[in-house]
C-alpha cells in the first residue's frame, strides 16, 4: 500500500486510519501507473476528399508535422490512382505519458469522376486490422498483442455544400458498424457563424434521416464536478465541430497566435469563438480511452461474432477459416448448428492440447 | 455622349460630313433594340454560383432569387435551368438569361455528367442555324446561344479535380470558358497565388484554352489587355447579396467573427476584376467570339456532316437531320 499518492481516491475508506480501510481504493492509481509505463496506442483514420485541410488538422492537433515530404500530385496524375492506405506512426510524449499514435490517410477518397468503389480499399483494411487482432487473440503468445485497429474516424464534411453529399452517406453507412465516427466539418473559416450553424443542423438531420451511426459521447457520471459536466454537454452540442487547423504563427493582438492570415482578419485555430478546433481536441483527448473500449466492446465484438458465426477451423496458424465459401446466411436448422459448434469446440480443444504439448517440449528456451 | 465632333481637319476632308455620327447612329438603335446575353454557369453545388451570378448583376436574376430554400435536394442528373430577366441601366435593356447546371458534379459517379450540358449548348447553335437557314427568316433571329460559361473551381487549394480537366478540355471549343476559384475567402492570399499558378500550369500542360483565347486576340492592343487578364485568371472571387457598414460605407459582404469580408475590395478578392472584364470591358466580345468562332465551327461541322443543309420552306418540311 503506497502512502505517496497525490490524488484523492473518492470513496468512503480514504483514510487510513477508518476502520475498514483495506486499500484497494489505491487500485485505479495502480492501473494508471501501469498504463503509464505501458504507453498507450491509439489509431485514427482520417478521411475527406482532397484539399479539405485533412493533413493540417492533424498535424495542428498533434502540434506535429507527420507528412514532412509530402508532394500533392497534379490532376492528371491523379487519373489511375485508386483510394490508397497510408499509416504513418508517431510517438509522442507529454509529461511521462507516451502515445503511440498511428494516422491512417486514405488519399485518393473522393477525388475520381466516378467513385462508386473508392472505399472498398478503406473497409478491407479496417477488416483486415480486426482479422489480425483476432488472429493474435486466438494465437499462442499473447503477450504483445499489438493493436492496430482502428479506434476512432474524422469523417471531413465540405464546408462548401449544403449539407452531407451522396458520397458521405453511404461511407459513413458502410462504415458506422465498423468504426467510431466522428463527422467533422472541415475548414470552417468558409462559413459565417450563421452558416454554420444551419449547416451543422442540416448535417444532423441527414445522420438521422439516414440512420447513421456516429459516435456518440458519454454523458458525464453524475460524481463528476459541474466543470466536467457542463464541459460534456457543450461539447455534446456542437457535434459535428466545425474546424480550422493551421500550425502558422501569427501576431494577433499583440501576440502570438496559430493561425490563418486573412486581408479581413486573423482567424484563430485555438480561439473557441472562431471555431471547434479545442472542442475537437477536448473531446479526443478526454475520450480516447473510450473510444478505445467502444472499438473493443462494440465493433470488434460484432466482427468477431460475425466471424465465428460464419463458421470455421481453427487452422494451425490459429486463422479461422470459413467452412465454406462466402454463403452467409445461416442454416435453419439448430440441431445442425449445435453438432458444427461441438465438432468445433472439439478440434478447438485438440489444437490447444497438440499446443501445450508443444509448449512443453520447448520449455525452456524462454518467451520468444 | 452624343457630341458631334466639331471639324475634325484632316488632311483629306474639306469640311465636316457628320460620318462619325454612325457611332451615335448605332448606340441609338442598339439601345433601342436592347441586348441578350446568355451565361451559364457550372460546378457542383455549393460553391456560390447563384450568389455570384446575383452579386454579377446586383439583382435577383439566378435561379434561386430572393428568398429560396437552400433545403433543396440534389438532383439526380444534371438539370439545364435556364430563367431569363430583362434588367435596365442608363437607358440600355438587356435581357439577361442565366442557365444553371444543377446536379453537376454531385453524385457518386460523375461519369459523362458534362454531356448534358454540351447537347444544351449545341441545341442552341441548331435552334440558331435553323432560323439561318430559313428561307423567310425572322428580322432579329433569337440568340439563345450560350455567350459564357462560367466554371467553378472548388478552392481546395491542391488542384483542379479530374472533373474540372474533363469539363473544360471537353467544353472549351463549343463556348466561351472563364474559370473562376469560388468560395475564394477560403484561402489566403498566399494559398491563392499559389493555388492559380498550380491551376495556370494544369491547365496549359493539357492544352485547354479559357476565355480570352489567345489565338482569338486582334491586335497587339488587345493581346497586351488580355495578357494581363489572363495572367489574372482564374478570378478568386466572393459572392454576396448582404450589405454591411464598413468605415461609413455600405458594402456587400460576408460578416465572420474575425472581420467582414468585402464582395468589392480588390485586396480582398478578385470579384470586381472578375465584373469589370466580364460585364463591362468584354461582353460584346464575348458575344461575338461566340458567334464568329463557336457557332461558325458548330456550321461548318453540321454542313460538312450532312453534305449541307436544305432550307426549311414556310411548311415546316425538313431534309436531312442528324
Amino acid at each position: 500500500m503506497s502512502q505517496a499518492i497525490k490524488k484523492e481516491p473518492q470513496g468512503q475508506f480514504t483514510n487510513p486510519e477508518t476502520p475498514g480501510y483495506v486499500g484497494f481504493a489505491n487500485l485505479p492509481n495502480q492501473v494508471h501507473r501501469k498504463s503509464v509505463k505501458k504507453g498507450f496506442e491509439f489509431t485514427l483514420m482520417v478521411v475527406g476528399e482532397s484539399g479539405l485541410g485533412k493533413s493540417t488538422l492533424i498535424n495542428s492537433l498533434f502540434l506535429t508535422d507527420l507528412y514532412p515530404e509530402r508532394v500533392i500530385p497534379g490532376a492528371a496524375e491523379k487519373i489511375e490512382r485508386t483510394v490508397q492506405i497510408e499509416a504513418s506512426t508517431v510517438e509522442i510524449e507529454e509529461r511521462g505519458v507516451k502515445l503511440r499514435l498511428t494516422v491512417v490517410d486514405t488519399p485518393g477518397y473522393g477525388d475520381a469522376i466516378n467513385s462508386q468503389d473508392c472505399f472498398s480499399t478503406i473497409i478491407s483494411y479496417i477488416d483486415d486490422q480486426f482479422e489480425r487482432y483476432l488472429h493474435d487473440e486466438s494465437g499462442l503468445n499473447r503477450r504483445h498483442i499489438v493493436d492496430n485497429r482502428v479506434h476512432c474516424c474524422f469523417y471531413f464534411i465540405s464546408p462548401l455544400g449544403h449539407g452531407l453529399k451522396p458520397l458521405d452517406v453511404q461511407f459513413m453507412k458502410a462504415i458506422h458498424n465498423k468504426v467510431n465516427v466522428v463527422p467533422v466539418i472541415a475548414k470552417a473559416d468558409t462559413l459565417t457563424l450563421r452558416e454554420r450553424e444551419r449547416l451543422k443542423r442540416r448535417i444532423l438531420d441527414e445522420i438521422e434521416e439516414h440512420g447513421i451511426k456516429i459516435y456518440h459521447l458519454p454523458d458525464a457520471e453524475s460524481d463528476e464536478d459541474e466543470d466536467f459536466k457542463e464541459q460534456t454537454r457543450i461539447l455534446k452540442a456542437s457535434i459535428p465541430f466545425a474546424v480550422v487547423g493551421s500550425n502558422q504563427q501569427i501576431e494577433a493582438k499583440g501576440k502570438k497566435v496559430r493561425g490563418r492570415l486573412y486581408p479581413w482578419g486573423v482567424v484563430e485555430v485555438e480561439n473557441p469563438e472562431h471555431n471547434d478546433f479545442l472542442k475537437l481536441r477536448t473531446m479526443l483527448i478526454t475520450h480516447m480511452q473510450d473510444l478505445q473500449e467502444v472499438t473493443q466492446d462494440l465493433h470488434y465484438e460484432n466482427f468477431r461474432s460475425d466471424r465465428l458465426k460464419r463458421g470455421g477451423r481453427l487452422s494451425s496458424h490459429g486463422y479461422i477459416l470459413p467452412l465454406s465459401p462466402v454463403k452467409g446466411p445461416e442454416p435453419e436448422d439448430k440441431d445442425m448448428i449445435l453438432q458444427e459448434k461441438e465438432a468445433e469446440l472439439r478440434r478447438m480443444q485438440e489444437m490447444i492440447a497438440k499446443m501445450q504439448a508443444q509448449m512443453q517440449k520447448q520449455g525452456d528456451e524462454g518467451d520468444v | 455622349i452624343g457630341n458631334p465632333v466639331v471639324g475634325c481637319g484632316g488632311s483629306t476632308l474639306l469640311g465636316y460630313i457628320g460620318i462619325d455620327t454612325i457611332i451615335e447612329q448605332m448606340r441609338k438603335k442598339t439601345m433601342k433594340t436592347g441586348f441578350e446575353f446568355n451565361i451559364m454557369v457550372v460546378g457542383h453545388s455549393g460553391l456560390g454560383k447563384s450568389t455570384l451570378v446575383n452579386t454579377l448583376f446586383k439583382s435577383q436574376v439566378s435561379r434561386k432569387s430572393a428568398g429560396w430554400a437552400r433545403d433543396e435536394k440534389i438532383p439526380k442528373t444534371v438539370e439545364i435551368k435556364s430563367v431569363s430577366h430583362v434588367i435596365e441601366e442608363g437607358g440600355v435593356k438587356m435581357k439577361l438569361t442565366v442557365v444553371d447546371t444543377p446536379g453537376f458534379g454531385d453524385q457518386i459517379n460523375n461519369d459523362n455528367c458534362w454531356e448534358p450540358i454540351s447537347k444544351y449548348i449545341n441545341e442552341q447553335f441548331e435552334k440558331f442555324l435553323k432560323e439561318e437557314v430559313n428561307i423567310t427568316r425572322k428580322k432579329r433571329i433569337p440568340d439563345t446561344r450560350v455567350h459564357c460559361c462560367i466554371y467553378f473551381i472548388s478552392p481546395t487549394g491542391h488542384t483542379l479535380r479530374q472533373l474540372d480537366m474533363e469539363f473544360m478540355k471537353r467544353l472549351s471549343h463549343s463556348v466561351n470558358i472563364i474559370p473562376v476559384i469560388a468560395k475564394a475567402d477560403t484561402m489566403t492570399i498566399e494559398e491563392r497565388q499559389e493555388f492559380k499558378q498550380r491551376v495556370r500550369k494544369e491547365l496549359e500542360m493539357s492544352g485547354i484554352e479559357f476565355y480570352p483565347q489567345k489565338e482569338f486576340d486582334d491586335d497587339m492592343e488587345d493581346k497586351s489587355d488580355n495578357d494581363k487578364i489572363r495572367e489574372t485568371m482564374p478570378f478568386a472571387v466572393v459572392g454576396s447579396d448582404k450589405e454591411y457598414q464598413v468605415n461609413n460605407k455600405r458594402v456587400l459582404g460576408r460578416k465572420t467573427a474575425w472581420g467582414i469580408v468585402e464582395v468589392e475590395n480588390p485586396n480582398h478578392c478578385e470579384f470586381a476584376q472578375l465584373r469589370d472584364f466580364l460585364i463591362r470591358s468584354h461582353l460584346q466580345d464575348l458575344k461575338e467570339v461566340t458567334h464568329n468562332i463557336h457557332y461558325e465551327t458548330y456550321r461548318a461541322k453540321r454542313l460538312n456532316d450532312n453534305g449541307g443543309l436544305h432550307p426549311i420552306s414556310t411548311n415546316g418540311t425538313h431534309d436531312s437531320n442528324l
